[in-house]
């Protein structure tokens, strides 16, 4: 058991610090979640639209394809100078391999998605009553749940010859019952009076969660071996 | 083609006729909807097909990783090759009916998003397939994608559901829900029936072509390098 | 003496190309075999297989024993390799990137083993510097510290020479003839033949995907020189 942590502790901190000194992965993910809720602004005028209608949509929306953008990076500067075949070499749990992963590219994730949440918080004029804990667990769960397959994906993805076109091909349909529950979870917290409805779409990313985690945990391996 | 094979197409087509024979000729035709409710009879089982299809993709792939086995790799890709094919009818179908009887084409309710989900996932893994030159890692990368993929199903189903009950979708005419009598059910069941065993008759046959098509390689192969 | 590593009518195909026919191998424990032949030739195809990296196409591959096709996690914690590429992280420094390799090989008392072979490539004084500012040179060493931290009983080395200048050469194949010395097999592919002829065990000579020759270095048949020498001169216009 300490074995398996620690090659999950020693691939996390590797993904850290390399991404602390090169803020490739975070560069990506802040940009494009940046560009992408302000197209959405100029797609659908603010003004005309309740917050609630655009929120959700732009904020998921942007999660998404930023995210996608960040952990092909991820999994580009992994395969440089044969960074993945060192990772083979070893006789590592390639489950351990996968947590570590996980575990990075989620704090990868949600330090972007901070960044952007804060640019949306002031474009779109949200406080204290929008942002309460079930926002920010539903914002946690569908991290989560895309990190789950996107940390599969990315490895997938670059050994296509369509390499990061492909990661967005496998990835969007897969979570489409992630990205509703997501979505709408946002919008009922979003929306005034009761949270109804709420628990349910809560169950589902946790379930969606759960599910792909240990399908990348068992699956992990056979993807990174070939 | 084998004696098996013959069997299969014949039961096949029998029931087919005798499906003709019970959606035209024998059922009484639907109140509300009239003729275009007979569609009902070739998309349902339809969506079945694809249905099995893609779950047999995953079971192969699962076995493909457990042994290696090319030949549980021709099974998955060959399944979902046609399972796209029958959900493509599916998506075509669909609409059909829709259009006169909800007077839209699409609505993004729960069956609908799901099949068009699912459609969308074994669409990426067959491109998948097409992207990945060596043959050991694509099977293994479309073993893993047919497997993840299928796991989605269950979920957005479920999301469907929930999504459904709070907003209604704008269902004219209940058709596939309000139960139906004996011979409606007879009818459909003879459908699947029918595509079923020929979906078991174009998968048997598509394996045998691939496992011949490596055939083919291998002995070009083989000759190729002992020119070398 | 000991068999550390046997192939028999090892053959590797990509797609529909093969890059490896039939070739037997033996490496007894603390035997260096050099792998001559051009670009194309297979060596790096080899070595990729007795490294477990791809699995061969046919044939069998037994090594520390173990069949490597069923035994792969087992046979690579014992095994060292150093690739073309460095498999080093740029972003890390020297240190971070031993750590980070040490942990992946469940090694323990890292940082004193860590240092240890630090010490060894002489790399002390850099330890805290990031591997992008290093020369060809030192990343060179910096990867043969990398592959033997775990101090495997067998090293493959695919083509260590390129890059480096002659002090540089001279340096690695020193530190390589250690190694010899403290009992350690190697395998390694290089067309410069005059780096390690002087101290290799056995010499095999690979033309398209087949061995064509195999004998102690100093037995080279004339023909068997002819045919890399064309090669070598074939690979240099």
């Amino acid at each position: 058991m300490s074995a398996f942590l620690s090659v999950t502790r020693a691939v996390f901190r590797r993904d850290l610090s390399a991404e602390w000194r090169q803020k490739d992965v975070l560069t990506t993910v802040i940009m494009f979640g940046l560009l992408t809720v302000v197209t959405f602004v100029f797609a659908f005028d603010p003004a005309r639209h309740a917050r609630e209608e655009i929120v959700p949509g732009c904020l998921w929306t942007a999660y998404l394809f930023a995210g996608m953008l960040g952990l092909g990076r991820s999994a580009a500067r992994d395969g440089q100078d044969g960074g993945t075949v060192g990772l083979l070499l070893s006789p590592a749990d390639r489950g351990a391999v996968y947590v570590g992963k996980f575990l990075s590219h989620a704090v990868f994730m949600l330090a972007g998605e901070a960044v952007v949440l804060l640019f949306t918080i002031v474009w779109f004029d949200l406080d204290g009553r929008h942002l309460t804990a079930p926002f920010f667990l539903i914002l946690l769960l569908g991290t989560l749940g895309f990190v789950a397959v996107g940390t599969v994906f990315a490895v997938v993805s670059q050994k296509s010859r369509l390499r990061e076109v492909m990661l967005p091909v496998l990835m969007l349909p897969i979570l489409a019952p992630m990205v509703m529950a997501a979505v709408e979870g946002t919008a009922i917290v979003l929306t005034p009076g009761s949270n109804e409805g709420l628990g349910e779409w809560l169950k589902l990313l946790a379930g969606f969660d759960l599910v792909f985690a240990v399908a990348g945990f068992l699956l992990y391996g056979f993807v990174l071996e070939e | 083609m084998r004696s098996t094979d013959r069997i299969l197409l014949t039961l096949s087509a029998a029931a087919m006729l005798a499906l003709c024979y019970l959606v035209f000729l024998y059922i009484p035709l639907e109140k509300t909807q009239g003729y275009i409710q007979k569609i009902f009879y070739i998309h349902v089982p339809c969506a079945w097909v694809g249905f099995v299809a893609f779950t047999v993709t995953a079971i192969m792939g699962g076995r493909y990783l457990a042994t290696r086995d090319p030949d549980h790799d021709r099974w998955a890709a060959a399944s979902a090759e046609i399972g796209i094919v029958f959900t493509t009818l599916v998506l075509i179908t669909g609409p059909m009916w829709a259009r006169p009887v909800w007077g839209i084409w699409w609505t993004w309710d729960i069956r609908l998003t799901s099949t068009l989900v699912l459609w969308l996932i074994y669409l990426a893994y067959l491109i998948l397939r097409q992207t990945v030159a060596e043959r050991d890692r694509r099977s293994v990368l479309a073993a893993v994608t047919g497997i993840i993929g299928w796991l989605g199903v269950p979920i957005v189903y479920l999301g469907n559901r929930v999504r459904a009950s709070q907003h209604p979708a704008p269902v004219v005419g209940g058709g596939e829900d309000s139960g139906l009598a004996p011979i409606f059910l007879a009818t459909l069941l003879v459908g699947v029936f029918s595509l079923t065993v020929f979906y078991i008759v174009l998968l048997r046959a598509r394996v045998r072509g691939a496992r011949l098509e490596d055939a083919i390689e291998e002995l070009q192969i083989a000759e190729g390098r002992d020119h070398a | 003496m000991d068999t550390l590593l046997s192939a028999r009518g090892l053959s590797r195909r990509y797609g529909r190309n093969w890059a490896l026919s039939r070739v037997d191998l033996e490496v007894g424990a603390g035997e260096v075999v050099a792998l001559l032949g051009a670009n194309g030739a297979g060596k790096s195809t080899l070595l990729n297989l007795l490294s477990t990296l791809h699995r061969p196409t046919e044939g069998t591959l037994e090594i520390f024993g173990l069949d490597a096709r069923h035994h792969h996690t087992r046979i690579r914690a014992r095994l060292g390799y150093v690739a073309h590429a460095t498999l080093l992280d740029d972003g890390l420094t020297a240190r971070e990137n031993l750590r980070y390799y040490a942990a992946l090989f469940g090694l323990t008392k890292v940082d004193r083993l860590v240092d240890e072979r630090l010490e060894e490539v002489g790399l002390s004084r850099r330890a805290h510097d990031r591997v992008a500012g290093f020369s060809r040179g030192m990343r060179q060493r910096l990867s043969l510290a990398r592959a033997l931290l775990h101090d495997p009983e067998l090293l493959i080395l695919d083509e260590p020479f390129t890059g480096l200048d002659a002090a540089g050469c001279r340096d690695l194949a020193a530190r390589l003839e250690e190694e010899k010395s403290k009992g350690r097999a190697i395998v390694l592919a290089t067309h410069q033949l005059e780096r390690v002829l002087s101290w290799s065990d056995r010499a095999l000579l690979l033309h398209r995907g087949r061995k064509v020759q195999e004998s102690g270095a100093d037995r080279y048949d004339a023909a068997g020189w002819a045919v890399h020498l064309a090669e070598v001169a074939e690979e240099r216009t």
